[in-house]
């Protein structure tokens, strides 16, 4: 499953794992930003910004064969938005590409960088989710003065979510294995429902014991750890690099040319 | 129906984070009028549910399985505050764990799923069920349910055609979006209804208490009960066709026109006009031009050659830096 993957990256270690989760973050919501605020016919110019996420992901080694196979999951949505631009959008445009020149509609532009947006902002994505660990990630946004309780919700959301994910896969091995020849609406409804009412009544229970637990332990609501934050000389050059990098694409490239 | 950052524009994704943190904050508030501070473990946990139970699959027809969303059954049981509070944090975990649906358009992605499908979904189950005195039928709580998650799924996909026009980034026109959107919807609405359901009836039989209404005997489901969901979907579908064969949509491109959502580029009002010569003159590698005589630029064409000679050289470097370093990847598994 790809999602066990995707976490299983993050665990590993590389100069790009190495790096300050809170530049990390930084890093992945300010270049998202730049990239939906290039106009929208503007195709060609989001290729330099492929440079951020493709050092990023090749620093932190992740196969690029994931990295595409994550598109292509994700991507249906995006196609049906962006498929039919061309259909609709249908203006002349001429487009000069180096020393050619030729005319298209508008809605092609318009398609390519809807697409090319999207390779490039969830590419910044994979890469910030496969570099860094997630109880990092939330640190790193408790440093941002996201809602506390919120952060706390996340982390007891990731900590029980492996653990319900194999309940449900045991439940769900169950009802295959009681399932033989039944494939009937009714009943794969009826089954559905036991199955996850099931659930709903176990992880009440785990979650009134959990809390117990964690109230004779002396839980205030607040989540304390080890973990101390330090920005190294590599991660501000990571963090102005790419910043600085953005920005001059974004606000520089239009100054007035030779 | 996860939105993605591309085909929002930076004033809609702002606006909706703005929107959702505002939403939730209130969400919030309600909340701890009847849910202590110190529940918030069970919130997660029930997260986690939520994320567990999406993952049981209920084959609708070969070849073909639905699976729940949670938002509304969330809200039936926990109460809509609750739900609210459990969908935000299951969107942001499946965007930073698992990369699903955009960084800028979580903001879009809470209040659709969050906020609109759990408060709307809820509201009509509200409306059918009535107050929590008295018993109630099990065909009432059949109608409420699957009626209240139906809504619930349509209502939140109705908003993303509305994000997508604010954003004019797609040139799918609102009028052919909408009921395509709201029409797929509905069909995993009704599976989402039907779940929901199956999980209360299932709830109703070993603990009746979890439930805040009281229900009269012991329900299971029925065949009638699924026959009678069909008629009522079949009633729902009708009505949609009905309204796009109206011209209702129609209405709703002019209001948006009228209102000044989706602008077409000559109309423009000063200020849009204004912000728009703006993004334009921002623009880098202005390639691109209208008409003829413009005046060509090599720019595009050596930033394009550049970058991927650029990119070329990083993966040269990162092999370079990789093989140096010891890759000891410890693959220590998850504390759970």
């Amino acid at each position: 499953m790809h999602h066990d993957y995707i976490d299983h990256l993050a665990m590993g270690d590389s100069l790009a794992h190495r790096l300050d989760p809170r530049a990390k973050l930084a890093v992945a919501v300010v270049f998202t930003a730049f990239v939906v605020s290039v106009p929208k016919y503007a195709a060609a110019a989001l290729v330099p910004y492929a440079i951020v996420p493709f050092a990023w992901l090749a620093f932190g080694g992740v196969p690029f064969g994931f990295v595409a196979r994550h598109l292509l999951v994700v991507s249906p949505f995006i196609l049906f938005v962006a498929v039919f631009n061309p259909l609709y959008d249908t203006r002349p445009v001429l487009v000069h590409v180096g020393p050619w020149a030729f005319w298209v509609r508008a809605g092609v532009l318009s398609c390519l960088s809807i697409c090319g947006k999207f390779v490039l902002t969830v590419s910044a994505l994979v890469a910030l989710v496969s570099t860094t660990r997630f109880h990092e990630l939330l640190k790193a946004m408790a440093w941002f003065r996201l809602p506390r309780l919120f952060i706390i919700e996340l982390s007891f959301l990731y900590r029980y979510l492996f653990l319900l994910v194999e309940q449900v896969q045991r439940l769900k091995r169950a009802r295959e294995c009681r399932a033989v020849g039944k494939g009937r609406l009714g009943w794969g409804l009826r089954s559905t429902g036991g199955i996850i009412g099931n659930l709903f009544l176990r992880t009440l229970e785990r979650a009134e014991r959990v809390y117990a637990a964690m109230a004779a332990r002396g839980f205030d609501g607040s989540v304390r750890t080890l973990t101390r934050f330090r920005m190294r000389a590599a991660d501000y050059a990571f963090l102005a690099g790419a910043l600085l990098f953005v920005v001059a694409l974004r606000f520089g490239a239009h100054l007035p040319l030779p | 129906m996860h939105m993605a950052n591309e085909v929002l524009s930076p004033a809609v994704a702002y606006g909706f984070i703005g929107a959702s943190a505002v939403g939730l904050g209130a969400a919030a508030a309600a909340a701890r009028r009847t849910f202590h501070e110190s529940k918030v473990p069970l919130m997660g946990v029930m997260g986690a549910f939520v994320f567990a139970a999406q993952m049981v699959n209920f084959p609708v027809l070969t070849g073909t399985s639905g699976h729940l969303g949670g938002g509304v059954l969330l809200a039936i049981l926990l109460g809509p505050h609750v739900a609210a509070l459990v969908m935000a944090a299951i969107l942001t975990v499946q965007c930073l764990v698992f990369a699903d649906g955009g960084l800028l358009a979580l903001g879009c992605n809470i209040f659709n799923m969050g906020l609109v499908g759990p408060y709307a979904g809820y509201g009509v189950y509200r409306a059918i069920i009535g107050g929590v005195q008295g018993e109630k039928s099990a065909g009432r709580l059949y109608l409420a349910s699957f009626s209240g998650a139906l809504v619930g799924v349509a209502a939140s996909s109705a908003v993303v055609p509305v994000q997508i026009a604010l954003s004019a980034r797609s040139a799918v026109p609102f009028t052919t979006f909408f009921p395509v959107m709201v029409g797929v919807h509905l069909l995993i609405g009704a599976v989402e209804g039907l779940i929901t359901f199956a999980v209360l009836a299932y709830l109703v039989q070993v603990r009746p208490d979890v439930l805040e209404v009281r229900v009269r005997g012991k329900e299971r489901l029925s065949r009638r009960a699924v026959v009678g969901s069909i008629a009522v979907f079949a009633l729902l579908v009708a009505g949609l066709l009905s309204l796009v064969a109206s011209g209702l949509p129609d209405g709703l491109d002019w209001v948006s026109e009228e209102k000044g959502y989706v602008q077409p580029p000559e109309s423009a009002s000063p200020a849009m006009a204004g912000a728009t010569r703006l993004q334009e003159k921002l623009a880098p590698l202005p390639d691109y031009s209208a008409g003829e005589g413009a005046p060509a630029y090599w720019t595009s064409l050596a930033g394009i050659i550049g970058s991927l000679a650029t990119l070329a050289l990083v993966y040269v470097l990162a092999l370079l830096v990789r093989r140096r370093m010891p890759a000891h990847a410890h693959p220590h598994p998850h504390e759970h």
